[in-house]
């Protein structure tokens, strides 16, 4: 039990765009135990992953396998070392039978020539039988239900001689019921010998499956704990918590009415489980309301349904005391809403288009900006060039495309647009993230100077440091609810905010209800 | 210099280096097939203007496709493939020389009933794709394609049981009435008003594209449809618009085809305006306001290209084959993209220096 | 209208329509497996025209039909590979390579036909060789359905051998289950070492080597020479048929004998002052139709399935 199967020696990598996510890491597991990897979106567990499944290569640093030093160049490398990994987005074709998913490019042949779907089908069935995962080989992947896939996907890394399994968020997915049966065969696996590395941040999953755990933190390493000698306290102090405390100057709120109302949402009715479990509450003119919460726990529907990218399914929201519940876009847009959104490539900029064009994508009504019935490009000039002095954008002309910018920059100029122009809502999802210190600085500035001029701004930020700081008050998110509301944020303490981040506590309904003003 | 002009500059030199590419190996060809090249090669490139007829044939050459790039740059700039020129610029045909032969007599009056008829309908019919695009989700090109071929057989439907003139030896229209032909600007050529028209159309295109609400719209879908829709943006209704505008573009560029130079609507299968306009909004880089000299460039090869065919041994086709591997040189982001690269590289890491 | 009917019923129309069909089977075959593959490849009517061209050639020049047909091939072969060069490994634009390449053929065959014969209609010049007509043996026998099936082209039993070989490679061969998953998830087969563009490139050059067959149907069995533009559209037919099809090969074979049945109807009608051109539409109309029903049908689905939800939702609380 004692033999280390896999070590990861003073791994260090960094990305292209200067991104330091993994800083000497150490990190072993030993043969036959399941090895949980926690730690918050950003500390960089999956980029280790990725270095130990051969996506991505390290800087520095060394990786063995049963005492031996490797190179993992490609997952094919990974999976002749019998590294194996299930992604959160199943590697599987939907139109294809489970049978065949599992034998792709190792398809048993008979008459030289042709598949061989009968053996191919024994084989899979045998070794489900072998490890006691029942499925039916030759089912289309696509219609069964998402519990299935992976455990179609388990079975594929161990059809091709995983011997180290990597589960990448696999319960992010499941109903509680589907966790349960992972669990069993997680178990089942362990029992043949099999290593699991659980990558999570649900603690009490890791408490019933999981040997030991290594906790991971802004791209470094906490520590390895036996997971039944650490409390649940104890691992979501050293999981969540702030490596230094930035202070923002700001006045106590004085909140007006409520702008945005929020009534009873709810969604994810086409998917095996609702994303939205009822949400309510109201953002009120004058106050920061932050959302804190791990990602992937419906902040991402919540938001895309407020700013109407996403349809909405039952509930109500009302903005100004418009009901726009499944008004277009425009309407929203129209009612004076800014929107920070976390995707800055896919939705907050048109990278292969300039910074005058990003600038004015909400402006090209305005008459300042036309000529007659035309846009005129010399007022359209002196509007960007204005923003990009009051906003600080680095850049050597309002003509450089986007793309071009640093991502410090980019995000400059998506602020610039959506807080520039008559705001009512503003609407912040991860506005910081990825970017450096000073400009995140002066993000966090421009918005409490719009909540002082009466804006109701939502914030919504997996970043303890700016949730804390920023919010007037605060909710907490998890797996699709309201779990906790602070009127006041500056009463919490981050070890309170990351047990109920992490769904260790609850309040009672009459404490979240506070969150709206009625 | 911005990293703007950095890829200007670059695209500029991209496709001056492709096409130096390209009439190289023309030359090579001709060199191999030709008994007299340095004959062939004379004609070819001094050809279109070596008589005022020549000449003339070039920019009659380019009036009709030059409509139709300007339908395909607004049509693309939204980031969807329509092939619905070379059917809507067929049918503007027919529609013009449908309303002039009813109307009965010449004057400014039906002309301006045929244009308007010709770019309203091929408008209306350009938007039944995309519509059925946006609202179903059917394949675009697909649709537009058998869409053209839909048009095709319509058309001379129409042409065989409405307009048909049974007196003459061959599948025509009864002719147009005196005076519905455009006017003839230059002499002993049928250069003729409809330059003019497609001028202007070059003028409204651009200005449409870059300097109202509508084009940067379009725009802004083509870039980054997310971010459109994003930003509020009626997704749907601003393809619609584009596809509109696209196929009255090309319906005009029919209509002034025909107006323009026939007496009787006679074509008979899709006559190529659309394919070609893809082609030459390619070389544009779907910028409107470079159509005008894409347009002159390929109408001057393929004068030059038709006028080495009749003065020599070297067959017109020729120049078909170099301007299809000139448009896959031009439309390959492969090509010189390590160069493109370096330059950026360089770009950046100089003006990093300097910040 | 007795007339008319006595006409389509009779052995010689349905030959007819098999004739017809053949060509358009091809490039629905050649349309279909370079989709499976991820690939929407739009110039098989320029592949087919070179293919149809090289054959005749080289039958003419070493005056046997074999080896022309061996020529075609590769020329169709070569198209593909080239629009793959292009596309997958220059990363050009799928749609404008495939409307270059389109024109290139146009261009390409009068061309090389003018050097070769110095004609630019056709090659009536050129001894070409055709492509004979097979007689069945029992089956022409039986009477009625004989004369329908037999002595057909030898290219019209290979477009139905083909419908079968390409099943065949798509089911039951893992080649064919590797295009398949390359064309719908090429990440979760280059999950598991596979390479998409090895794959895509194998998919192009058997897309045209079924266009290559569908030309050389055209100018060495059809007819008996190369004409200009001799295609006429029957390249992008098969586009409109695999789409009618809907990814299935036997489907895509039925929808091009619905083209072919077209095609022939507006033939015979066309003696009998029956407006054909309308007819000639109905085709392209149905594919519009039938695309927009295929693809309504499948928005539909994940609409219902969400009210189901809701509604039991509802009824739940």
């Amino acid at each position: 039990m004692n033999e280390t199967i896999l070590e990861m020696k003073q791994i260090t990598k960094i990305y292209g765009n200067g991104v330091l996510a993994n800083d000497k890491v150490d990190f072993s597991v030993r043969k036959g135990e399941i090895h949980a990897l926690m730690g918050e979106n950003g500390a960089g567990k999956s980029t280790l992953m990725k270095l130990l499944f051969g996506i991505e290569r390290p800087e520095e640093g060394e990786i063995y396998i049963h005492g031996k030093q490797v190179q993992i160049k490609s997952p094919i490398d990974a999976l002749r070392l019998g590294i194996g990994m299930v992604h959160q987005h199943f590697m599987l074709v939907d139109s294809l039978t489970v049978a065949e998913n599992m034998v792709l490019r190792r398809e048993p042949v008979k008459n030289r020539m042709f598949l061989d779907m009968d053996t191919a089908c024994n084989e899979v069935e045998k070794i489900a039988e072998q490890y006691n995962l029942q499925l039916d080989a030759r089912a289309v992947t696509g219609t069964l239900p998402v519990g299935m896939k992976q455990r179609v996907e388990i079975l594929k890394a161990l059809y091709r001689g995983a011997e180290i399994l990597i589960l990448d968020e696999p319960t992010a997915v499941l109903t509680p019921q589907e966790t349960m049966e992972l669990f069993r065969q997680l178990k089942e696996l362990r029992n043949h010998g099999h290593t699991i590395i659980f990558i999570s941040h649900k603690i009490r999953e890791i408490k019933e499956l999981c040997d030991r755990i290594t906790i991971m933190r802004s791209g470094r390493s906490m520590g390895v704990y036996e997971v039944e000698n650490t409390s649940i306290e104890e691992i979501s102090a050293l999981m969540v918590g702030r490596d230094n405390v930035i202070k923002i100057d700001k006045k106590k709120a004085r909140p007006g009415e409520a702008v945005l109302k929020v009534r009873n949402l709810k969604y994810g009715f086409g998917q095996e489980q609702l994303a939205l479990k009822g949400v309510s509450f109201d953002v009120r003119r004058g106050e920061i309301l932050g959302i804190a919460g791990v990602e992937g726990n419906g902040q991402r529907e919540l938001i895309e349904i407020i700013t109407r990218l996403r349809p909405n399914e039952q509930g109500e929201v009302t903005l100004l005391g418009e009901d726009i519940s499944r008004a277009e876009v425009k309407k929203f847009r129209e009612l004076g809403s800014g929107y920070i959104p976390q995707d800055r490539l896919s939705f907050g900029a048109a990278a292969n288009s300039t910074i005058e064009e990003n600038l004015i994508a909400l402006s090209t009504e305005k008459k300042e900006l036309r000529k007659g019935c035309l846009l005129s490009s010399k007022r359209i000039r002196a509007y960007s060039e204005k923003l990009i002095r009051e906003f600080q954008i680095k850049c050597d002309s309002a003509r450089t495309t986007i793309g071009m910018l640093s991502g410090g920059n980019m995000q400059k100029v998506v602020v610039a647009r959506e807080l520039t122009g008559e705001r009512n809502l503003i609407i912040a999802d991860q506005p910081t993230r990825g970017i450096d210190v000073k400009t995140a600085s002066f993000i966090h500035q421009k918005l409490v100077s719009l909540r002082d001029e009466g804006k109701a701004v939502l914030l919504v930020s997996a970043d303890l440091n700016e949730i804390l700081e920023l919010s007037d008050a605060l909710m907490v998110m998890h797996e699709g609810q309201i779990c906790a509301y602070f009127p006041d944020a500056s009463q919490v303490t981050e070890v309170e905010l990351g047990q109920y981040m992490l769904g260790v506590s609850r309040q009672k309904d009459e404490q979240i209800k506070e969150a709206f003003y009625e | 210099m911005n990293s703007r002009q950095v890829n200007e500059v670059f695209q500029v030199i991209k496709t001056s280096l492709a096409i130096l590419v390209a009439m190289v190996c023309a030359f090579v060809f001709i060199f191999l097939i030709s008994d007299e090249p340095l004959t062939a090669i004379r004609a070819f490139l001094w050809g279109p203007f070596s008589s005022i007829r020549r000449f003339g044939n070039m920019i009659e050459f380019f009036i009709p496709v030059c409509f139709t790039a300007l339908g395909a740059c607004v049509i693309f700039s939204i980031g969807q493939c329509s092939v619905i020129g070379e059917g809507t610029a067929f049918f503007g045909g027919l529609v013009a020389a449908w309303v002039a032969i009813q109307a009965g007599r010449g004057g400014i009056g039906t002309q301006i009933l045929a244009f308007l008829a010709a770019a309203l309908i091929c408008g209306a019919i350009a938007m039944i794709p995309m519509y059925l695009k946006l609202r179903f989700g059917a394949d675009l090109f697909v649709d537009s394609l058998m869409m053209n071929y839909v048009l095709l057989y319509v058309g001379i439907f129409i042409l065989n049981y409405s307009i048909r003139d049974p007196e003459i030896g061959m599948t025509a229209s009864y002719s147009i009435p005196e005076g519905a032909g455009l006017p003839v600007l230059i002499p002993k050529t049928q250069v003729n008003f409809a330059l003019i028209l497609a001028l202007l159309a070059i003028v409204a295109t651009v200005l449409l594209m870059d300097k109202t609400r509508l084009g940067y719209q379009m725009r802004l879908i083509g870039s980054n449809g997310q971010f459109a829709k994003y930003c509020g943006i009626p997704i749907g209704k601003v393809c619609m618009l584009s596809a509109l505008i696209g196929g009255v573009l090309s319906g005009i560029g029919g209509a002034a085809e025909m107006l323009g130079r026939y007496e009787r609507f006679q074509w008979l299968g899709l006559p190529g305006f659309g394919w070609d306009g893809i082609l030459i909004a390619t070389i544009a880089g779907f910028k409107a306001r470079n159509v005008l000299i894409a347009a002159m460039f390929i109408a001057y090869i393929r004068t030059g290209a038709d006028i080495m065919n009749r003065t020599s041994d070297v067959p017109s086709e020729l120049i078909i084959i170099i301007q299809s591997l000139l448009i896959l040189m031009i439309a390959s982001r492969g090509f010189m993209s390590k160069i493109h690269q370096k330059l950026i590289v360089r770009h950046v890491k100089s003006n990093t220096s300097e910040v | 209208m007795y007339e008319i009917v006595r006409v389509i019923f009779t052995t010689r129309f349905l030959a007819g329509v098999f004739r017809l069909t053949t060509p358009i089977v091809f490039a629905s075959m050649s349309c279909l497996i370079a989709k499976k593959a991820g690939v929407r490849n739009i110039t098989i009517e320029g592949t087919m025209l070179c293919s149809a061209l090289t054959g005749v050639i080289v039958s003419a020049f070493t005056q046997n039909v074999w080896l022309g047909l061996a020529a075609g091939t590769i020329a169709g072969v070569g198209i593909g590979l080239f629009l793959g060069y292009f596309h997958i490994l220059m990363d050009t634009d799928i749609w404008l390579t495939g409307i270059a390449i389109n024109q290139f053929a146009n261009g390409f065959t009068v061309f090389v036909m003018f050097l070769v014969t110095g004609d630019k209609g056709s090659t009536s010049v050129l001894p070409s060789l055709t492509v004979p007509n097979i007689e069945i043996p029992l089956l022409k026998d039986i009477p009625l359905v004989g004369s329908v099936v037999s002595g057909q082209s030898l290219f019209t039993y290979l477009a139905v051998i083909l419908i079968v070989f390409i099943y065949i490679l798509l089911y039951k061969t893992p080649l064919g289950l590797r295009i398949r998953a390359v064309g719908e998830y090429s990440l979760a087969a280059e999950s598991v070492g596979e390479s998409p563009h090895r794959i895509k490139l194998i998919a192009l050059s058997l897309s045209g080597l079924c266009a290559s067959f569908g030309g050389m149907f055209m100018s060495m069995s059809y007819s008996s020479r190369f004409v200009r533009d001799m295609v006429a559209g029957r390249g992008f037919i098969g586009i409109a048929a695999e789409s009618m099809g809907g990814g299935r090969p036997v489907a895509a074979a039925a929808a091009s004998l619905f083209f072919g049945l077209a095609d022939s109807l507006a033939n015979v009608l066309q003696s009998f002052s029956v407006p054909s051109e309308l007819l000639l539409a109905i085709p392209y109309l149905a594919t519009i139709v039938g695309l927009v029903v295929y693809s309504a049908r499948k928005q539909n689905e994940e609409k219902r399935r969400i009210e189901k939800n809701l509604r039991r939702n509802e009824n739940g609380h």
